[in-house]
């Protein structure tokens, strides 16, 4: 999901960014669809299909050891909430993990947006030379592979950065804590952050920038005056974003924590669950998943504008 | 620590307004660049230039039983490494077996997932376009974009499970059963069928974010287009194929793109399913495999598997080029057109 | 109270060949309303925008009351400025929006709200200080951008085309308001548009910028039309256009399609001066009278200026007539000329007509200088 946005550019305009989704036409339009009998077979189809499998999931997370071992999810037999009481409190709980995870992601989402709006900033507003390609050069870093960068960064955390046997920085003390972690995300979104960033900030009048000028304001007061609060919806557009990247990713968290269990967040406790061989407590593992999965599909429904928006800020021309 | 960086942040901002005269904008431009100069460097550039060497160079060699050096008591570096060795990585890439499948493997994964997905939701999209309830019919298709890979997988080894005699059957098998169809051997099979079913469950999550995308841009284009067609005497589908679809061509292939890209660098799905196990491995698994099992060096070469995995997660980093090229052209397009 | 001068200021932008203001020289008086006029690329608006701090002045100066100003930054000018969007601050409301700049420049709460509250029952805003922008109305929202000005009490107000997203007739309104709002405040005014109706009812003066960013003229309204400087300030100033177009010299005056033009005895004297065989003749579409008992004999051996009518513009009180000339080749430019809106001649007639003594112009055919 990094690499979501994309670059056709023009964002919709910040204040009004729904433009796009309802174009004044689209209302006039007749309704078709579902009257065409091949679309609705094919709509219910995958409609059906797409739900089945979470739906399963649920039913699975509600089921006794017993009923789990039998029969399949769809016979509704043995329902209890014990899963849910063994997976939330007691041993083997993964509460921890739930608030390591929420430890996790707020920093790791708060910390590029500051620093992405910042640069943007500079990238949209103020003149200086070679603009133009540092910001082509940042795009571009939008597409590096994590795997590529993230073995360095954690050595870069561990050790330090030395040229033969000079130490340039020294060790960084964040190895083995969340500071790695948020460092880590907060590195790899920056490219897409400030992607996001420049084209809501593109999309804000140059004459009111202007005005704040004649008005008095310098760079710094204008950023925090009219900038940010302007930006509200694609900060929170890229928060949301950042948000399920974070919260659903295994792999950063899985190589920075370096599984660590005090610091590791949900995903890495569901893996090491689905991936254990001895079996014991498999039948945790559904509901265990499911509140991995509730937290941000909670989000996610109740902010789906703001995230789609974001969305369609880098995938469709405005 | 948070407190601490917003701190930094806001003496920034105060440092921006007390910039020297001379060369003002310069000064302020750089402090506002600043942080993300700092992490960009240490998190994706530095890391980037590291990756290259290590890729293009020897590992070191050591010995247990000689000499000890200090960092690494017990062992002895016999060849501190670091030096040019004509591709050897990239060699052992291609020959051996398990890069070699996890190199197919990755070529598979990003040629089937994003067509079929943008298919899936180019078609839904026009299925659903205008119907009672379309946000709801949206929202079901696009929920998956929400769920972890981890959580997919979850959901997707009940939805494959294996019968035996400790469990039942997954819902696809019964179905497969229906057919006189046999079981799927999820995860043993192995190989390319492994593969394959994993791709189902990565275009399950991604046709969400094309059919929201792809819906955005066909309500985009004005009704009257499409309208005129109709009157030429196009049905409504011939419309949607000749007029609406060449229309938002660009959306379509910044879809595909977008995610080739995402394919490309699919990790989590692989190593949640175990499939790793069965090779099943992808590039970026394959490049976490090498670098875990090596662990961190003492001299300066590292060890072989950091190489090695430096090497795969070049390759994959190749592989996206021309994908970041394509979009980079088309966002310096854009700009130049503003 | 103050006065503005540029001194052969120029605005050339880095990598771009050729600047887009040019040597430009103009004065702007104590409590003046001076008018920047011009076609689109003209660099009207750059030159204010040089003189708000906004554009660089890469060469030349431009003084505020003596003072050179050219490198400061803008809010070290003591201006304010009325932009064309009103870019007012879409999350502040409007009082907020009004006071943001004394509010930045440390100035208490209450001497700014009182502030705030004179400018605003100048505009008529009392009601509204605590809605948003975007509750206002086209004409409110002006007002507001008027007020953000008013407000700082500056040495220079300035004004890029204030107006020109107001429907017309709220613009006629709005045009008046601001010319006597001005009157009363006496604070120097430069003020940038592109609708020379604008430019000659409000404009204590006018200054006229040809294509390229080059100052062709700046004076009175009424001097600007009576005697333009030259030929592009002739053609530009006047709806419709002045009919301009290069006639031969022959003795007693310019030859214009079927008859001689006599000209002004100091025309013909500047003409000789020169060795010219040609002028570039204007004659403004009112200058022209029917001659009517030609028209309506339609005797062809009538003394008056055929036109061969080609189209005609009824626009109720009088009409324009566009014809040709005898001998025009076929694409040449129509000529224009007033008719009274009863009697007008339709297409396909040939109308004779006679011009005012002493309105026609002359223009030198290269220079485009005015003669005489």
């Amino acid at each position: 999901m990094t690499t979501v946005m994309t670059p056709t550019g023009g964002a919709p305009a910040a204040p009004d960014p729904d433009a796009v989704v309802t174009r004044p036409k689209a209302a006039s339009r007749v309704r078709k669809g579902l009257n065409n009998p091949f679309a609705s077979v094919l709509a219910i189809v995958i409609g059906v299909l797409w739900t089945i499998p979470t739906m399963g999931l649920l039913v699975q997370s509600f089921r006794g050891k017993e009923g789990q071992d039998t029969k399949g999810w769809w016979t509704f037999s043995d329902l209890t909430f014990g899963n849910y009481d063994r997976v939330l409190s007691g041993n083997g709980s993964i509460l921890k993990n739930v608030i390591n995870s929420v430890v996790i992601v707020i920093p790791a989402a708060l910390i590029p947006i500051a620093i992405a709006s910042m640069a943007a900033y500079a990238l949209v507003w103020i003149d200086f030379k070679g603009r133009d390609w540092l910001y082509v050069g940042i795009f571009a870093l939008q597409v590096v592979p994590l795997q590529v960068a993230v073995v360095p960064l954690l050595r870069f955390v561990v050790q330090g950065m030395h040229i033969g046997n000079v130490t340039i920085i020294p060790p960084t003390g964040l190895a083995g804590t969340v500071g790695a972690i948020w460092l880590a995300h907060s590195c790899f979104a920056l490219p897409l952050a400030i992607f996001l960033m420049h084209n809501f900030m593109s999309e804000i009048p140059r004459d009111l920038l202007e005005a704040a000028r004649i008005d008095g304001a310098s760079h710094g007061q204008i950023f925090r005056m009219i900038m940010l609060p302007l930006l509200r919806p694609a900060l929170a557009a890229f928060g949301i974003f950042q948000f399920l990247w974070v919260w659903n990713d295994l792999f950063v968290g899985l190589v920075m924590s370096g599984g660590d269990p005090n610091i590791s967040p949900i995903t890495v406790s569901i893996n090491n669950l689905q991936n254990s061989t001895s079996g014991a407590g498999g039948e945790l593992l559904p509901a265990a998943a499911f509140v991995s999965i509730i937290i941000p599909l909670i989000v996610f429904i109740s902010l789906q504008r703001f995230f789609v928006r974001g969305l369609l800020a880098g995938s469709v021309k405005g | 620590m948070v407190a601490a960086f917003f701190a930094v942040i806001g003496l920034l901002l105060l440092l921006v307004d007390r910039a020297p005269r001379a060369g003002r904008e310069k000064w302020q431009a750089g402090l506002f660049l600043l942080p993300a100069a700092v992490l960009l460097g240490i998190g994706l550039v530095g890391p980037i230039i590291k990756t290259v060497i290590s890729s293009l160079t020897s590992a070191e060699v050591d010995r247990q039983g000689c000499v000890p050096i200090a960092t690494n008591p017990g062992r002895c570096v016999l060849d501190p490494g670091g030096s040019w060795n004509n591709f050897a990585h990239f060699t052992w890439i291609f020959t051996n077996g398990d890069a070699r499948s996890a190199f197919w493997n990755t070529i598979a994964w990003t040629l089937i997932a994003p067509i079929v997905a943008t298919l899936i939701g180019l078609g839904y999209a026009y299925a659903i376009d205008k119907a009672r309830g379309e946000g709801f019919a949206k929202a079901l298709v696009f929920l998956p974009t929400a769920i972890s890979f981890v959580g997919a997988a979850v959901i997707w080894s009940l939805m494959y499970q294996q019968p035996s005699q400790s469990g039942p059957s997954g819902l696809v098998n019964v179905v497969l059963n229906w057919f006189g169809l046999g079981p799927l051997n999820f995860p043993t099979t192995g190989g390319i069928k492994l593969t394959l079913l994993m791709i189902v469950v990565m275009i399950w999550i991604q046709a969400g974010f094309a059919t929201v995308v792809l819906s955005a841009a066909i309500k985009a284009v004005p009704a009257d287009i499409s309208e005129a067609a109709k009157i030429d005497g196009a049905s409504n589908g011939q419309a949607f194929r000749r007029v609406v679809v060449p229309n938002i061509r660009p959306t379509i292939v910044v879809v595909l793109v977008t995610i080739s890209v995402a394919t490309l660098k699919v990790f989590d799905l692989v190593q949640a399913f175990g499939a790793d196990r069965y090779n099943g491995n992808t590039l970026a698994n394959a490049m976490y495999k090498q670098y875990r099992d090596s662990g961190l060096s003492s001299g300066s070469g590292a060890p072989l598997g950091e190489h090695r995995s430096s090497a795969l997660a070049m390759v994959i980093f190749l592989l996206v080029i021309p994908f970041v090229v394509y979009q980079v052209r088309q966002m310096v397009k854009a700009r130049a057109s503003n | 109270m103050a006065e503005v001068q540029y001194v052969g200021a120029y605005c050339q932008y880095p990598g771009n060949p050729t600047p887009s203001i040019n040597d430009l020289n103009l004065e702007i008086k104590d409590g003046e309303f001076m008018v920047l006029v011009g076609p689109s690329g003209s660099g009207k608006s750059t030159a204010l925008r040089m003189l708000a701090g906004l554009e660089p002045v890469s060469d030349g100066e431009i003084l505020i009351n003596g003072t050179d100003v050219s490198q400061m930054a803008p809010k070290d000018r003591d201006i304010a400025m009325v932009f064309q969007s009103y870019a007012l601050y879409p999350h502040m409301s409007v009082g907020e929006n009004m006071g943001f700049a004394l509010k930045l420049a440390g100035v208490s709460k209450a001497e700014r709200q009182a502030k705030v509250a004179e400018a605003a029952r100048l505009l008529n805003l009392e009601d509204y200080l605590e809605r948003k922008p975007k509750a206002l109305s086209g004409g409110q929202r002006q007002r507001v951008a008027m007020g953000r000005a008013i407000v700082r009490s500056p040495a220079v107000f300035l004004m890029d085309e204030p107006l020109s997203n107001l429907d017309a007739k709220l613009r006629v309104e709005t045009r008046s308001n601001i010319a006597s709002l001005q009157a009363r405040l006496g604070t120097t005014t430069l003020y940038v548009t592109h609708d020379q109706v604008e430019a000659m009812t409000m404009g204590h003066r006018v200054a006229v910028l040809k294509e390229g960013g080059w100052l062709q003229q700046a004076d009175t309204p009424r001097n600007l039309y009576d005697r333009p400087a030259n030929a592009f300030v002739a053609g530009f100033i006047g709806s419709p256009a002045m009919n301009l177009r290069t006639v031969p010299l022959v003795e007693g005056g310019a030859r214009l399609g079927n008859i001689v033009l006599p000209l002004s005895p100091e025309v013909m004297a500047a003409a000789q001066r020169e060795n010219l065989s040609e002028v570039i003749l204007g004659v403004r579409p009112e200058s022209f009278m029917a001659s009517k008992e030609a028209n309506l004999t339609k005797d062809n051996a009538a003394t008056g200026l055929k036109i061969e009518v080609v189209l005609v513009e009824e626009l109720g009180a009088y009409a324009f007539v566009y014809g040709r000339l005898p001998d025009d080749a076929p694409d040449a430019k129509h000529y224009v000329a007033r008719f009274d809106g009863r009697v007008p001649p339709r297409i396909g007639d040939t109308v004779t007509v006679d011009v005012h003594t002493g309105e026609e112009h002359a223009f030198h055919p290269e220079t485009e200088e005015r003669l005489g």
